[in-house]
């Protein structure tokens, strides 16, 4: 009896122990994925809610369309079937919280593999280095015009080598070559690299002729692309779609890493010699490992974070769903002095009728830049520009902008919106079908298509439609060339064939009023009440205040129009605290600054 | 008894042709009283026996269609479709084709409704010409667009077939425009041209088995040489030399005008490398530009309007139709000629094009200006170079007709219109018999019928030939990195 019980109390104890030796595996385990894990929440939360402009500008960038034509006329080089994985995944950038899972993902597999590498090549676990690399994708990530792609065909190349390494023996990887360069461009070089470095380490002469069959393999496949199907130069074959645009221009520091990657091989052979106390305490050292990605995604983030592009984007993101008083608020709220986002922000004050009451509320360039773009074909203005002549009735001019960024840089979502929305207003029913049809074959803007499909050739529909209803309605009528290197000048076109114009009237008056032409405003200010004005806009009543004292100009009649007594006690406040400062513009400013900065008084001063 | 395998596959074979067969239409047909709608419009036209199969889609409500080409000796194409779309078997239709010069051939279409039952619609009746049409047409293939452009092709497409290629692509040669291709004697000698602009710029000869690159721009030139026009011979090609600038309505449904500032004819001497103004008197006072040699190569025809101003009013430029009397020998000209008085009718005229058999000169004729494409009134007339009267011809639309090219065999016009959305051009091409009346256009085969639906870009500049440019892209990519032959300036 008692050898039965003692029986029975070893096989618990055993049982015990397998229990407990399962445990510390699970938690040996959880504690390796641990880092990872920490790495990939830290950059989860990063790119979801601190730099999610960084997937709000890239799923802007280009249009993934779900159709035979787009797939073939994205598979027609080596390289860009990558950049076509790379717009497909960008395209889930919509949700800046799925795109922030794609990127994390994507770097924590990158993180993921070259520990495995490391691991499989050195013998020893690595996580320290994986994550240092990991930390430099992650930077490299936070510039917004490095592009999903770069760090993908990295990943892929990754993926490969270690399969070849583990699992695809003698000369596949040689065979499959030509396969994967033509997958993934130039960054098949990576691997080959990568795949060269680690059959040298094995010095043997067979692994020689190995090598020199993968080199003399790649160029042949180059040369025949190049002398017979493509005929593109071989630089362009070499390295395409590796180029110093995509990558935010970082090249400077995106070609180190990529160098540093490529010498993995090398570098896993190194061994590295722990000090003999830390080596002898190596469980403590282990506890630490979850604090390395803290730190490195915290200071990296910290570093990296660009809170004016946030706030530019944000501002961006407004403008494109239309939510004007939004937007003028969060500007309020974000003071900034970028270009493009005052632009976009006169674009909502006049979309809600207060351009001349709240311009200099927000800075402003004297030379009318933040009223109206000038044409630009290569920069950013092209994407931008046509909103000006959308809002102000020219709907030719606000088409032909839409029409050359697509020409120049590709199908994208809010310039095909644009091309959709002008055709519409114009009647061209037919061509707008044609980019309907393409915004229906995506996968987030395909309602939106439906809904412009329904007005076709339906005037009735388009007319009374809120949006493109009201815009058929304020489209000029008269005929003139447009001079987009003076848009003013449109401007002035504009108003001489209808002078009722009232939002290109505005945008005149703001331009006036920013290069001080006083006449110009007094002539202006003349015609308001013709214009159906019921009261002077706030900058206006300013600037009729200036009039008045003016020696180039005289305050004309305003009818019925009456300026605002309010008005007229803050101007005398103005010019009392001038004088104040003993009629100096330099001591009056911060002052004048504080108190009047939103006048169109204090821009006459110091402008 | 248990089954093998096999047999299942079998038995998923048959299903799945079961369920993908419409079926034929039995005895028991309804009939429609009109024809059936469909897209290309491939009803009532006059096709070249050597045409790549004219597949189209039935645009009317079925569950299931059925057509059936047949011809006098009831040989017959049968294609059934569940979705209206019709790809004809290329072999069987070369056959037929090549068997009914001359002939006509019928096509019936029938459709199934929703119960099953079967409707056939009246039948289609199309004319298969004895003559053949040339086997390639050369053309630009861009966006329809305003200023910028990115992407530009010269292809060259097989009218046999579908097959397509490009001679160059802008993408290899650092972006730059590629434009105003020619051939001389629609490609029955190996003379080609084409112009490029920017980085890699000049004109570029090709000669059988390589291009010449040559710059024509002397010091001595205002402008460069823009539209050109082989002399017969092969010896000469004739340019206009134009300061063109472009504008952008902005509110018009045009949407872009391009006009000269000025222009002028020059003349190269291929084998002496040398420009020369082509010195027609009085031509100072004048713009002059699209020239056009006749096939004896002895006239020159040309464009020509009044000289504008600084200020002048765009849409009152209006340019006649001129010729001059060319001495090869001497290379120089007569007295200009009027031939047709465009601006008395107030219209302008462009694109003279002569036929290779001397028969008819076919123009573009618009109301205003040298740049028709962007017109939707631009239309085609043909003037009897006997009589010297213009026609209107019954090819045109209510859209852009503009931009036309004669096979070698003077029997076929390819040209660009903009009839399908006013946008984007497509390629239209029209028998014409000995009397010059034109026959129903018809729009470029595609193998994929809906591709003209879904296609942005437009087709521009087509040129029939029966040269096939065999040069590849990546040597015309070598010459360009090369340097040019400069072109010497003779006064003539």
């Amino acid at each position: 009896m008692p050898c039965r019980r003692n029986g029975l109390r070893i096989n618990r104890q055993i049982k015990i122990k397998q229990i407990m030796t399962k445990d510390k595996t699970i938690m040996r385990s959880v504690i390796s994925f641990l880092p990872y894990l920490i790495f990939f929440t830290g950059c989860f939360l990063f790119y979801g809610f601190f730099a999610d402009y960084v997937e709000f500008y890239q799923e802007k960038l280009a249009l993934f369309v779900f159709s035979h034509d787009y797939l073939i006329s994205n598979i027609k080089q080596p390289g860009s079937l990558l950049l076509y994985l790379g717009r497909f995944l960008t395209t889930f950038f919509y949700y800046p919280l799925a795109g922030a899972f794609i990127i994390s993902l994507i770097i924590c597999l990158i993180i993921f593999l070259i520990s495995k590498i490391i691991s499989y090549l050195s013998g020893k676990e690595s996580i320290f280095i994986p994550l240092i690399f990991g930390t430099l994708f992650f930077i490299l990530q936070t510039n917004y015009q490095y592009l999903l792609f770069n760090n993908l065909g990295m990943l892929l190349q990754l993926v490969f080598f270690y399969l070849t390494t583990r699992y695809l023996k003698g000369y596949f990887p040689v065979i499959i070559f030509p396969l994967w360069y033509w997958i993934t461009g130039g960054f098949a070089w990576i691997f080959v690299l990568m795949y060269t470095f680690f059959i040298a380490l094995k010095a043997t002469k067979k692994e020689w002729i190995r090598i020199i069959s993968l080199f003399v393999v790649s160029f042949l496949f180059i040369y025949v692309l190049k002398q017979f199907f493509l005929f593109q130069s071989f630089n362009t074959l070499l390295i395409f779609p590796l180029s110093g645009e995509d990558t935010g221009s970082q090249l400077t520091f995106y070609l180190p890493v990529i160098a540093l990657i490529a010498l993995l091989p090398f570098s896993c052979k190194i061994k590295i010699r722990l000090p003999g106390w830390l080596g002898n305490h190596d469980k403590i050292v282990r506890s630490f490992y979850p604090v390395i990605p803290v730190l490195l995604i915290s200071i990296s983030s910290f570093i990296c974070f660009d809170r004016v592009l946030k706030e530019y984007f944000y501002s961006e993101k407004l403008f494109y769903r239309e939510n004007y008083d939004d937007l003028t608020r969060y500007i309020t709220k974000h003071p900034t002095t970028n270009r493009l986002t005052i632009f976009l922000n006169n674009i909502a004050l006049s979309e809600t009728g207060r351009l001349n009451d709240l311009l200099f509320q927000f800075p402003q360039s004297p030379d009318g830049q933040t009223l109206f773009l000038k044409w630009e074909m290569y920069g950013e203005v092209l994407r931008r520009g046509g909103y000006f002549y959308y809002t102000t009735g020219m709907i030719n001019e606000a088409h032909r902008w839409a029409y050359e960024n697509m020409v120049m840089k590709g199908i994208t979502p809010e310039g095909l919106k644009m091309l959709v929305k002008t055709e519409i207003i114009n009647g061209d029913y037919k061509v707008a079908l044609k980019y309907i049809s393409i915004l229906k074959n995506t996968l987030f803007y395909r309602d939106e298509a439906k809904e412009y499909e329904k007005l076709l050739y339906d005037d009735n529909a388009v007319e009374s439609h809120p949006e493109l209803g009201v815009k058929r309605k304020e489209r000029i009528g008269h005929d003139f060339f447009s001079i987009t290197d003076d848009p003013y000048v449109n401007i002035q076109r504009v108003l001489y064939f209808d002078s009722l114009n009232r939002k290109v009237f505005e945008y005149k008056l703001a331009y006036l009023m920013l290069i001080k032409d006083y006449k110009g405003i007094a002539a202006g200010l003349a015609r308001l009440e013709s214009l159906g004005y019921k009261k002077i806009p706030v900058n206006l009543e300013e600037a009729a205040m200036v009039c008045r004292i003016s020696d180039s100009a005289t305050l004309p009649d305003l009818g019925n129009l009456k300026i605002n007594p309010q008005t007229e006690a803050r101007f005398n406040m103005f010019l009392q605290t001038f004088q104040s400062y003993g009629n100096s513009l330099k001591t009056a400013e911060p002052i004048l600054r504080q108190k009047f900065g939103n006048t169109f008084w204090y821009w006459a001063f110091y402008h | 008894m248990k089954l093998s395998s096999k047999y299942y596959l079998n038995l998923i074979i048959l299903v799945a042709a079961l369920t993908s067969c419409t079926g034929k239409p039995g005895d028991d047909i309804a009939e429609a009283d009109r024809t059936a709608s469909i897209d290309p419009d491939y009803t009532g036209i006059t096709i070249p026996f050597n045409i790549a199969p004219m597949n189209f889609k039935i645009t009317e409500v079925g569950s299931g269609f059925f057509v059936r080409f047949s011809d006098s000796k009831e040989k017959k194409i049968e294609i059934s479709s569940k979705n209206g779309i019709i790809i004809i078997p290329e072999g069987k239709w070369k056959k037929m084709l090549q068997e009914n010069k001359g002939k006509e051939i019928n096509v019936e279409i029938y459709l199934k409704n929703k119960k099953g039952s079967w409707s056939k619609f009246k039948n289609i009746t199309n004319n298969v010409a004895a003559e053949p049409v040339d086997p390639f047409i050369t053309y630009r293939l861009l966006y329809p667009g305003y200023e910028s452009w990115k992407e530009i092709y010269i292809r060259q497409r097989s009218l046999e077939s579908f097959q397509e290629r490009s001679i160059i692509e802008n993408s290899l040669v650092e972006e730059n425009c590629l434009n105003c291709h020619s051939y001389n004697n629609n490609g029955s000698s190996e003379n080609f041209l084409f112009h490029m602009r920017g980085s890699l710029g000049g004109t570029y000869f090709y000669s059988g088995s390589d291009f010449k690159k040559v710059n024509l721009k002397t010091k001595e030139m205002k402008n460069g040489a823009v539209y050109p026009r082989w002399h017969p011979s092969g010896k000469f090609v004739a340019f206009s030399s134009n300061k063109i600038v472009q504008q952008f309505h902005s509110a018009l449904n045009k949407k872009v005008e391009v006009s000269d500032l000025e222009s002028s004819l020059v003349l190269y001497d291929i084998d002496r490398n040398e420009m020369m103004n082509i010195n027609i008197p009085d031509n100072e006072q004048y713009m002059d530009t699209y020239p056009e040699w006749s096939p004896d190569g002895r006239y020159l025809y040309f464009c020509r309007a009044p000289r504008v101003g600084e200020v002048f009013e765009y849409d009152s430029v209006r340019y006649d139709l001129y010729r001059v009397l060319f001495d090869p020998a001497t290379r120089k000209t007569g007295k200009a000629e009027l031939v047709y008085s465009a601006s008395s009718l107030r219209k302008s005229i462009s694109f003279p094009r002569i036929s290779p058999d001397g028969r008819f000169l076919v123009v573009t004729l618009h109301n205003y200006g040298c740049f028709p494409i962007w017109h939707k009134e631009a239309d085609l007339h043909i003037i009897d170079l006997q009589t010297l009267t213009p026609s209107y011809m019954a090819l045109n639309s209510d859209f852009t007709d503009s931009y036309h090219s004669w096979s070698s065999n003077s029997r076929w016009l390819v040209f660009s219109s903009k009839r399908i959305d006013g946008l984007t051009a497509r390629f239209f091409i029209s028998f014409i018999d000995e009397k010059g009346n034109s026959a129903k256009a018809f729009i470029l085969p595609q193998k994929d019928p809906e591709f003209y639906q879904r296609f942005i870009k437009s087709f521009n500049l087509p040129e029939f030939s029966a040269l096939k440019v065999k040069v590849n892209p990546g040597k015309i990519r070598k010459r360009a990195e090369g340097d040019a032959l400069q072109a010497k300036w003779v006064e003539n």
